[in-house]
């Protein structure tokens, strides 16, 4: 398995209570990200994502630790077990082999700094040698990676719009030439059209580069045009793992159809599908069995009680769920457009 | 000294739609400058009586604005707003109010956050003078909390909204709305806020007042798969004006301006159209104080030739097309 960029087993991260006791948000979490490839994390808020991709970098607020599992990069400079990092350790591999786009660029960019400087800053801490015509020309590179003008590069973050703040953003992550490029609702603030428009240079970068990426987000829509497996949470777990083609036309786990239902397409049925009752559930206190069941359309008696693994439903596709691989028809996504639309 | 004899929801004059705009124009003075920002450019539009309309577009192409000036929130510069075939009057501003009113996108700063649900759900009646009876008053938000999906009521009716989720305050929203029992809705990205399966939840109660009650809904929002599944017509709006118009199957499902058919093809969807060509619009939405001469928006168009320049093109129904779907482009 050379091509494996990121591995990661069996991950848990948990904060202690007041009492004391361990109180898991992310448990069981194992998914591989290969070279070149385009993963995306999906799910609702407070399932774990974000918590995850931030154990990545070592940037987990200080009440959160690993309880459990591991997280091997096999990086330019040979594996690095991520793991066993310390702060100090994390802190040489942010930037240079993993960086991070977050959704609020206002409030990522330091706003009383040109962003040249933002950028030079980066660049040097992780490159002592480069002089400043080095420098200079990484930037106006970078700035040409994410088609903004070079012109601009002495301005301030407030004078570029939301769309080329973003940008800036991108550029920034790519200033230290990671490997893998974390995507954290990078469109999420954004307009439509801008969404389109960064969503396009992201995967422009992916080729051109042959980076890595993990997009997180909550809008399942945002991952087709761009990802080629996702991976679905839900409350701490990956509910179900797949090639996106599989996932999104034959899904195979109940929260998967309901939660690609919510999201109309046009020229499928001009109906809402139904949505999933109630709300997630509190990680102090999850319910026995699998941990979708009380709000699951499917359950039965035996999904109250015991584990649920994740089971292998085809090629790469994975769900954690007792009655997977679901035979065909009993769980067709909701809203699929009729092939046959009139152009 | 109610002028109009409100009428209750379900059985409103047919002849008249719920609200007409004529040629609606909201400009806003810059300050310093002598330019203008003109939100809402020329807009007319008419929303019937139980009928679900989607206003469609970018942020800043006005959508909020129309939606504000529909309900009286913003006066416009020119024009006028007919509601229920009268013109809108100060005067008649707490009549408006009764009948038809608002949804707005965030859940979090639209309760008063030191107001219990009970009382909120119940203030609307005491501002219109409506169940004037402590017990009436306690039935009708009582209903109107169930209807939106709060139930029981009283497991929320001593809650303040801190203690809520986000999908929760939106449906004490629709509820304090709902009480009334008005004829419509504006709902200004009602969802948008809102966590995916938060989502559908309240989609699907907005959608059952429609079906029970007949309520009518103007629909604001960015994306059009939401639009393809809730509204019967649906308008797009560019830069201030209306740029097509027609039935959702007219709109949605065959796309005439060149502009509506860059928007659909660039909203994100699980399952790519494969009958539209992705053509992402390069720069940004011009600025509205600026509006560019001629098509409004030639400078972005893909389909542009020399005359889009010259001509401002009005409303018509391109051909093949049916008489009820208007699009605003001399080449189609």
């Amino acid at each position: 398995m050379a091509d494996v960029l990121l591995d990661v087993k069996d991950l848990a991260i948990a904060y202690r209570d007041a009492k004391g006791e361990e109180v898991r948000l992310v448990d069981g979490v194992s998914f591989q990200l290969r070279r070149g490839e385009a993963l995306g994390l999906a799910g609702e808020s407070g399932c774990g994502k974000t918590t995850t991709a931030l154990s990545l970098l070592g940037l987990l607020p200080g009440n959160l630790y690993r309880a459990s599992g591991s997280i091997e990069l096999d990086s330019k400079q040979g594996i690095m077990h991520l793991h066993r990092r310390t702060e100090r350790g994390f802190r040489e591999l942010r930037w240079a082999n993993v960086s991070i786009v977050f959704q609020g660029s206002m409030n990522a960019l330091d706003p009383c700094m040109r962003i040249s400087d933002q950028m030079a800053e980066a660049i040097r801490l992780h490159d002592r040698e480069i002089d400043r015509q080095g420098v200079r020309e990484r930037i106006a590179e970078l700035f040409g990676y994410v088609g903004l003008s070079v012109n601009r590069a002495n301005q301030y973050p407030h004078e570029f719009s939301g769309g080329m703040r973003q940008r800036a953003m991108i550029a920034l992550a790519l200033a230290c030439k990671p490997e893998i490029v974390i995507g954290d609702e990078p469109t999420t603030a954004l307009d439509v059209m801008m969404q389109a428009q960064i969503l396009e240079l992201l995967e422009e970068l992916r080729r051109d580069l042959g980076l890595a990426m993990l997009l997180i987000t909550h809008d399942l829509s945002v991952l087709a045009e761009t990802c080629d497996r996702v991976a679905i949470m839900y409350a701490g777990q990956i509910a179900e793992e797949g090639p996106i083609d599989a996932l999104f036309h034959s899904p195979q786990h109940p929260y998967t159809q309901r939660l690609l239902g919510a999201f109309p397409t046009v020229g499928g049925p001009r109906t809402l599908a139904p949505p999933i009752p109630g709300a997630p559930p509190d990680p102090a206190d999850p319910p026995s069995g699998c941990l979708f069941h009380p709000r699951c359309h499917k359950a039965r008696e035996q999904c109250t009680d015991g584990r649920v693994d994740m089971r292998s439903v085809g090629q790469e596709h994975g769900a954690r769920c007792l009655f997977a691989p679901w035979p065909p028809g009993e769980l067709e996504p909701l809203n699929v457009p009729a092939e046959a639309t009139s152009g | 000294m109610t002028a109009v004899a409100p009428q209750p929801a379900g059985e409103a004059t047919a002849e008249h739609p719920l609200f007409e705009a004529r040629g609606l124009h909201v400009h806003f003075p810059v300050r310093g400058k002598k330019s203008v920002v003109k939100a809402l450019d020329g807009v007319d539009l008419v929303w019937n009586h139980g009928e679900v309309l989607g206003i469609v577009g970018e942020s800043g192409c006005g959508k909020s604005t129309l939606g504000r000036t529909l309900l009286g929130l913003q006066r416009p510069t020119e024009g006028e707003v007919l509601f229920d075939g009268k013109p809108l009057r100060r005067g008649a501003m707490r009549d408006l109010r009764k009948r038809v009113q608002m949804v707005f996108q965030d859940p979090y700063q639209s309760l008063n956050p030191r107001q219990t649900v009970g009382r909120l759900v119940q203030e609307p009646l005491v501002i219109h003078g409506v169940a004037r009876r402590g017990i009436e008053r306690i039935q009708r938000g009582v209903d109107a909390l169930e209807a939106a999906g709060l139930a029981p009521a009283e497991r929320f009716w001593e809650r303040y909204p801190h203690e809520l989720s986000g999908g929760q305050r939106q449906r004490v929203v629709i509820a304090s709305a709902m009480v009334l029992d008005p004829h419509g809705l504006v709902c200004d990205e009602p969802v948008s806020a809102l966590d995916v399966s938060v989502r559908a939840q309240v989609l699907q109660v907005l959608t059952e007042l429609k079906r029970e009650r007949g309520l009518g809904l103007l629909f604001i929002t960015h994306d059009v798969g939401l639009a393809w599944a809730l509204c019967d017509r649906v308008a797009v709006m560019y830069l201030g004006r209306i740029v097509e118009t027609g039935t959702t199957e007219q709109v949605i499902g065959d796309p005439k301006h060149p502009y509506t058919k860059s928007l659909l093809s660039v909203v994100p969807t699980p399952f790519p159209r494969k009958d539209l060509k992705r053509t992402i619009l390069e720069g940004e939405l011009p600025d509205a104080s600026s509006v560019p001469p001629g098509c409004r928006f030639h400078p972005r168009c893909p389909m542009m030739i020399e005359d889009c320049k010259a001509v401002d093109p009005e409303l018509r129904t391109p051909a093949g097309a049916p008489a009820s779907h208007l699009a605003a482009c001399i080449r189609v």
